[in-house]
């Protein structure tokens, strides 16, 4: 079942075809949250709203003009950004990479992914704007590097390109703290 | 070389190696270094992922079933219809106001000349 076809039997009048719709993008939302560095309650305060916002909505989204993906991620792009101002406002989130999940079964390994974790947060933080936006939704499966181009507002060659550069200044910070 | 910047871009950018590429990677010193680097960082990218909390969809969906929101929305409910609609009311309302007044001033200044 695509995007379109849940969207018209919700606006019909079937909200558990709403439903999967939320199960098809609660995983990348989350994804997409977690690398925004909200974890626990905010980022299911976000991603609630986000699917509510959506839900509320669903008459004026037009297929016509972009993916329901695209559609679904400006609006949480824009609750991340008013969200992030306001705790910024009121004083920075604590570092919680702790409370992410822990692939690694190993405690060794484990430690050491966290450590790594913690600096790619600070280096991520160090991104410029631009770069840290496309590349965290870069990083979402369900968005082509067209659609990102449509959330960001940019051509696609530019996306292509503050990926590259986010990748290889990640991967430069991550370096030099390793040595 | 060309080949290497070739495959680093496809590296850096998260694109799958085709066959070649990935033969390449096995023997150059470089991208072999590049691509160990990339992985590491996609290793802890995950780390920074968030997963699905259980029983989020339900919250989302009892949520949507409160009253307010019980319906799903229909056309005539889009924005741009809501403003439509308040734009022509107000309009109305506007034509209506000038009749009212002209309506009630007219005869009184015709009133006032008369003897």
């Amino acid at each position: 079942m695509d995007d379109e076809f849940l969207i018209q039997q919700t606006l019909a009048g079937n909200q558990q075809a709403f439903r999967l719709v939320v199960l098809r993008y609660q995983r990348p939302l989350f994804r997409f949250l977690g690398l925004l560095g909200f974890r626990g309650a905010r980022a299911e305060d976000v991603a609630q709203e986000t699917f509510l916002r959506a839900f509320k909505a669903l008459g004026s989204f037009e297929p016509a003009r972009g993916a329901f993906s695209t559609w679904l991620f400006t609006i949480a792009r824009r609750l991340a950004i008013t969200e992030w101002q306001r705790s910024r406002r009121e004083g920075p989130a604590p570092v919680s990479v702790e409370e992410a999940p822990s692939p690694a079964p190993d405690p060794a390994q484990r430690a050491l992914l966290a450590e790594r974790a913690r600096r790619l947060e600070r280096a991520l933080a160090g991104l410029p704007a631009q770069l840290r936006s496309t590349f965290f939704f870069s990083q979402i499966d369900e968005l082509s590097l067209e659609e990102v181009a449509e959330i960001e507002g940019c051509a696609v060659g530019t996306v292509k390109s503050r990926i590259f550069r986010a990748r290889e200044q990640l991967r430069l910070a991550l370096a030099e703290e390793d040595t | 070389m060309k080949v290497c910047s070739q495959v680093q871009e496809r590296i850096a950018l998260g694109e799958p190696l085709p066959d070649a590429e990935r033969l390449h990677v096995s023997s150059c010193e470089q991208c072999s270094l590049v691509a160990e680097a990339q992985s590491q960082l996609d290793a802890s990218l995950e780390y920074l992922v968030e997963p699905v909390p259980e029983g989020f969809a339900d919250r989302v969906m009892s949520r949507i079933a409160q009253p307010e929101l019980a319906h799903a929305p229909r056309w005539f409910e889009a924005r741009w219809v809501e403003l439509a609609l308040a734009n022509v009311a107000l309009v109305c309302a506007l034509v209506n106001a000038v009749r009212f007044v002209a309506g009630v001033l007219i005869p009184t200044v015709s009133l006032g000349v008369t003897p």
